[in-house]
């Protein structure tokens, strides 16, 4: 497959997979801190602030 | 005139009443702080040393939400507690405004509540229990903090908890309600009938009734004796009434009325506290009576010992009640009672009604939360039946909080928070335990896990093609040495190598096995070159480089000099037999007699050895260079600068003869210790009586051992400085080199005659034994008849010079200058060719072996004879000049061709048909063509023509011209998945049949011939431009898997050679499996 071998497709495919996972969770990272941010914001809105 | 308390207090506005007493607003006149004092209304039924224990349990609490009680103080007996001024409105005020607090501040109010019932609760030893939570209970401060007031009937908790004591309509637990459900039970039961003529006793709230005399006279009342009254108080009503004993009277309390009612001992009455109505009952002993107390009545009643009375509390009650010693059944007893002599002296109280047993714990109080929170958010107070609280819809709060509040007012107490503790945690964790919430962390843990999973998933593919590629890596360096190790000769490292670069069982980390790894396999094992001849064996490592080699006459044991041994092998083992120790010179030589015995030139002279024996068998005196006679029963011995011979007899060492070389020597190398340059001839005939040498000084002689009077000189002295030579039969052969100069000579030593010879400008190599007289000059070896001088061809290695050989029984050895090794057969054809790194200073050769040495490497190359005969598939006359032979689809003929004409054969060898093409010189193409209906040769000349000739038979097929091809030669190739395209000139190329990509670029050291598939493999065959035809196994990838020398043709799975030796063989084509257990058969042998 793409003129590579077996043990390249691992090496690079290996490579590409967690440098896509990386790119995802940054991403992700930043989805997530976003909408937390806003159901934070709702959800004191709804109970208050957090209570310790 | 304010009212001084305790001469501390100043009291200055009552700000409150309630069933247990008043509450004034005061200020501490020392610390001018102001200070609630709350004037306590037991004092009737409850000493003051019951108040100052109550007292000294509520001083002993602090915390945020919960007002400080700092004092007791009696005055005028009235005792009053003094605490925290908390400044705010109580909640009832918000709820009767109509004012309801949003979610989130309920929630900030509930988790303030709950701190303090967590604190409350967890008092020592057991907790207290707050028992009247309610939203009047409850005080905003101005900052909107909460505060928990009003610990009247607080009680402080038992092991197993408290009993009930008081409690308020909507927000008390159903435990609260206890009795009023044993009421309830008992009515069904007929234990109800005294209340049977009482009609207000209906749907639980007493009705009122203007036939019933009434009263809102603030004056005490008093029936004594027997009379038969009915009392009712009304709003405002304030009085104090005693049913003494024989009075039968009915006491209603309505709403407002604030009266002390005392039931004495015999009185039989019924006492009803109707809403509103706040009075402090006192059932005496020996009281007949039925207390009935209706909601909203805040009375504290108590039954003393010996009344017998039926106890209704009604929806809403607000009292305390205790029941004391000796209570008959059921004996309640009414009164606002300290909560630990209430707990006490019931624990004694043995009762069988039920009601008795009813405990109240830290839930009582969760409940009554619950319901506060439930009246607080919806505006609506709860039901007093637990079971009917409907849950709170979404338009009044969120489902959470519902779920909590409905959780929190659950009917039966275990299906509550069963600590203040949990339900705080269940308000706290309102943002985490939130579904929105609960959902966002799942998508983050989810994704979390997704990506983490695919991290370590790329990281483990990357970790893992690493190591494949670095196993890949090394599986090429492996095959490269093998490879080199193959070109040295040690085909068991090669085979080794081969081995270790293909990983059995292959792991994951293991790369799949590369072409490289199979392809040194197979060229160490050499499975597919079925051509007859030396084909490399083994390596053998020596101490020290060679300075003589010599094999043993029948060629099964190997000697070799080197510093300062010799050593002997057996050349089918290859294992050392013996090492010998040898002078210390580059001359010193070493002789085989026979296979069993060796004479070499011992340290300590020379030396018979028996092989066999393992033991020396003579010693004669010290020399270094030795030669023996072709019938081998005489050694002649030379010192490296002695002046003299002698000759011993073989078999045991006597000294046959001497002779002095009248002050002459052999040829010293000014550094004998490393090298011998093997300039002299030192020779014996064949029966040990004549001796050539040369000597230092140009001179070349035949002495005569036995009469030095028939002593030939052939040169006094010369100037001659590199000699060789030997004896075949009478004959002596011999050239003689000066610089730029050499010399060939036969001399007939019989006759004494120079037979002959030449001179040339070539380097002359001579040997001469009893095989013949040899000569090899440039690329030409010859054997060369000393009588007529003709010369027959022995070797010729095109153009590469001769730098040694061997003649041996049946083959020639030929060593060439670019390090390759070539073996001849008795016809000069050329049987087959090792590559080699170096050119080779020694080589020798038996009917089974041949060795290779250069003075350089320290070590020795073994060849062995391989013979393929047993693969032989056809034969045919190998003098036919052919340039392509193919095995007909019926495997019943072979067909050799070339461009001219052709020859059809039989397995057998017999010549079946034979032609020649017309028009040869302007055949463009020839393809050799088999399918189901049979074979033919396909033939196409330039003008078009093409004909097509039967591969039985030779005649032609067809006929027909179309046409003509391109001048350039270009043929196509298509198999499953490739098309392979090769042009007379450039590699050919191969193409992907479905994406029309080109995939590999071939051989383009040759000519594509042909392209067969077998299996997932493809087999090109070529020709080389040396004419040499051979194939390449490729396998998916266009990688090289083997090489195929000779390969003719592919018939199925069988691969058929043409060995060019009249024969044509076949193999099949070997798996990986099988090609490793033959590498590993082949390292065990």
């Amino acid at each position: 497959m793409f003129g590579l071998s077996e043990s390249e497709l691992f090496f690079y495919g290996g490579i590409a997979v967690m440098a896509a996972a990386g790119i995802l969770a940054a991403l992700c990272v930043a989805v997530f801190t976003c909408t937390g941010r806003r159901l934070k914001k709702k959800l004191e809105q709804e109970y208050g602030k957090p209570q310790r | 005139m304010p009212q001084i308390i305790a001469g501390m207090y100043e009291l200055q506005q009552k700000i409150g009443a309630g069933g247990g007493g008043v509450v004034y607003l005061g200020r501490h006149i020392r610390l001018d702080k102001p200070v609630v004092l709350k004037a306590d209304k037991r004092t009737l039924n409850v000493g003051p040393e019951t108040l100052r224990r109550e007292v000294d349990l509520l001083k002993g609490l602090s915390h945020t939400y919960i007002p400080q009680v700092y004092d007791f103080v009696q005055e005028e007996g009235v005792v009053y507690t003094v605490m925290d001024y908390i400044q705010g409105e109580s909640l009832d005020k918000l709820i009767a405004q109509d004012r309801r607090p949003g979610q989130a501040e309920l929630v900030g109010w509930a988790c303030q509540l709950l701190e303090a019932l967590v604190y409350l609760h967890g008092r020592p030893p057991y907790g207290i229990l707050h028992g009247d939570i309610k939203p009047a209970n409850i005080m905003r401060r101005p900052n909107g903090d909460m505060c928990l007031i009003d610990f009247n009937i607080a009680l402080a908790l038992g092991e197993d908890g408290a009993v009930k004591v008081g409690f308020s309509r909507g927000y008390a637990s159903p435990e609260h309600y206890g009795a009023d459900y044993l009421v309830s039970h008992q009515a069904a039961a007929g234990t109800h009938s005294q209340f049977k003529n009482s009609s207000f006793f209906r749907g639980g709230r007493p009705e009122k009734k203007d036939s019933y005399p009434h009263s809102d006279s603030e004056n005490p009342r008093s029936l004594e004796g027997r009379a038969e009254s009915t009392l009712v108080l009304s709003e405002g009503a304030e009085s104090t009434s005693a049913l003494n004993e024989g009075a039968e009277s009915t006491l209603i309390l309505n709403e407002g009325t604030g009266s002390t009612s005392a039931l004495n001992e015999g009185a039989e009455s019924t006492l009803v506290l109707n809403e509103g109505a706040g009075s402090t009952s006192a059932l005496n002993e020996g009281v007949e009576s039925t207390l009935v107390l209706s909601e909203g009545a805040g009375s504290i009643s108590a039954l003393n010992e010996g009344v017998e009375s039926a106890l209704v509390l009604n929806q809403g009650v607000e009292s305390t009640l205790v029941l004391n010693e000796r209570n008959g059944s059921p004996r309640l007893h009414a009164g606002n009672i300290a909560p630990s002599r209430a707990y006490g002296e019931n624990a004694s109280t043995g009762s069988t009604s039920g009601g008795r047993g009813i405990m109240l714990d830290v839930r009582s109080d969760v409940y009554s939360l619950g319901a506060t929170l439930y009246h607080l958010i919806s505006g609506k107070k709860p039901p007093q039946d637990a079971r009917e609280v409907q849950p709170l819809g979404k338009d009044v709060c969120s489902a959470a909080i519902s779920a909590i509040l409905q959780k929190a007012m659950a009917p039966r107490p275990e299906d509550r928070y069963q600590t203040a503790q949990e339900m705080l945690t269940a308000f706290r964790q309102l943002h985490r335990q939130d579904i929105r919430a609960v959902k966002h962390r799942r998508r983050m843990a989810a994704w979390a896990v997704v990506l983490t999973f695919t991290f370590l998933a790329g990281g483990a593919g990357t970790f893992i093609g690493m190591k494949q590629l670095e196993q890949r890596q090394r599986a090429l360096t492996l095959a490269e040495y093998s490879a080199n190790a193959l070109a040295e000769g040690d085909t068991t490292n090669a085979v080794g190598l081969a081995l270790q670069a293909i990983p059995r069982p292959r792991g994951i980390l293991d790369a799949p096995l590369t072409a490289h790894a199979q392809k040194a396999l197979t060229d160490a094992l050499g499975v597919y070159d079925l051509t007859d001849g030396y084909k490399a064996l083994d390596a053998i490592g020596l101490p020290g480089a060679p300075f003589h080699i010599a094999l043993s006459p029948e060629g099964t044991r190997l000697a070799v000099v080197y510093a300062y041994e010799a050593a002997v092998y057996d050349l089918a083992t290859q294992r050392q037999i013996v090492a010998l120790p040898v002078q210390q010179s580059a001359l010193s030589d070493c002789v085989f007699v026979d296979e069993d015995h060796i004479v070499y030139a011992g340290n300590a002279g020379v030396t018979g050895y028996d092989l066999e024996k393992g033991q020396t068998v003579w010693t004669g005196e010290v020399a270094t260079t030795l030669t023996l006679s072709a019938d081998g029963q005489v050694v002649a011995a030379v010192d490296r600068d002695a002046e003299q011979v002698i000759l011993y007899r073989t078999s045991d060492g006597v000294k046959l003869t001497e002779r002095d070389f009248e002050g002459r020597h052999l040829h010293v190398p000014v550094n004998d210790i490393f090298a011998d340059a093997g300039d002299d001839i030192f020779a014996l005939n064949a029966d040990g009586s004549l001796l050539a040498v040369s000597f230092h000084d140009g001179g070349l002689w035949i002495l005569d051992m036995d009469d030095p009077q028939e002593d030939l000189i052939l040169y006094e002295e010369s100037d001659y400085s590199h000699f060789e030579g030997g004896f075949y039969g009478k004959y002596f052969a011999f050239s003689a080199e000066k610089s730029g100069e050499a010399r060939f000579g036969i001399v007939d030593v019989e006759e004494a005659v120079f037979t002959g010879g030449y001179s040339s400008q070539d380097h002359l190599m001579v040997r001469g034994d009893e095989s013949g007289i040899y000569l090899a000059s440039g690329n030409l070896l010859v054997r060369i008849d000393p009588d007529t001088f003709d010369e027959r061809e022995m070797a010729y290695t095109e153009d590469a010079r001769i730098t040694g050989f061997s003649v041996g029984p049946e083959h020639t050895l030929v060593a060439v200058e670019d390090g390759r090794f070539a073996f001849y057969d008795s016809a000069a054809c050329k049987m087959s060719v090792e590559e080699g790194q170096q050119n080779s200073d020694f080589v020798v050769l038996s009917s089974g072996y041949a060795v290779a040495a250069n003075r350089n490497e320290p070590s020795l190359r073994l060849m062995a004879l391989e013979d393929h005969r047993e693969a032989r598939l056809a034969s045919y006359d190998p003098r036919y000049i052919h340039d392509e032979a193919r095995v007909s689809q019926d495997g019943q003929s072979v067909m050799l061709f070339g461009y001219e004409d052709f020859c059809i054969y039989d397995m057998g060898g017999n010549i079946l048909a034979q032609g020649e093409f017309p028009d040869a010189e302007h055949i463009y193409d020839q393809q050799f063509r088999k399918s189901a209906e049979g074979s033919w040769l396909e033939v196409i000349w330039y003008d078009g023509m093409r004909r097509l000739y039967s591969a039985a038979d030779g005649s032609v097929l067809s006929e027909e011209k179309g046409t003509p091809p391109e001048k350039d030669l270009y043929e196509e190739f298509i198999t499953d998945r490739y098309r392979v395209a090769s042009a007379l000139h450039g590699a050919p190329v191969v193409y992907d049949l479905d994406t029309g990509l080109q995939v590999a670029v071939l051989e383009e050291d040759g000519y594509l011939t042909y392209v067969s598939q077998v299996g997932e493999y493809l087999i090109t065959e070529y020709i080389a431009t040396s004419g040499e035809r051979y194939g390449l196994l490729l396998d998916q990838h266009m990688e090289k898997l083997a090489y195929l020398p000779g390969l003719c043709d592919v018939a199925g799975d069988m691969l058929i050679f043409d060995c060019g030796s009249g024969n044509l063989r076949q193999c099949r084509l070997y798996t990986i499996q099988e090609l490793i257990a033959l590498g590993e058969a082949y390292i065990e042998e």
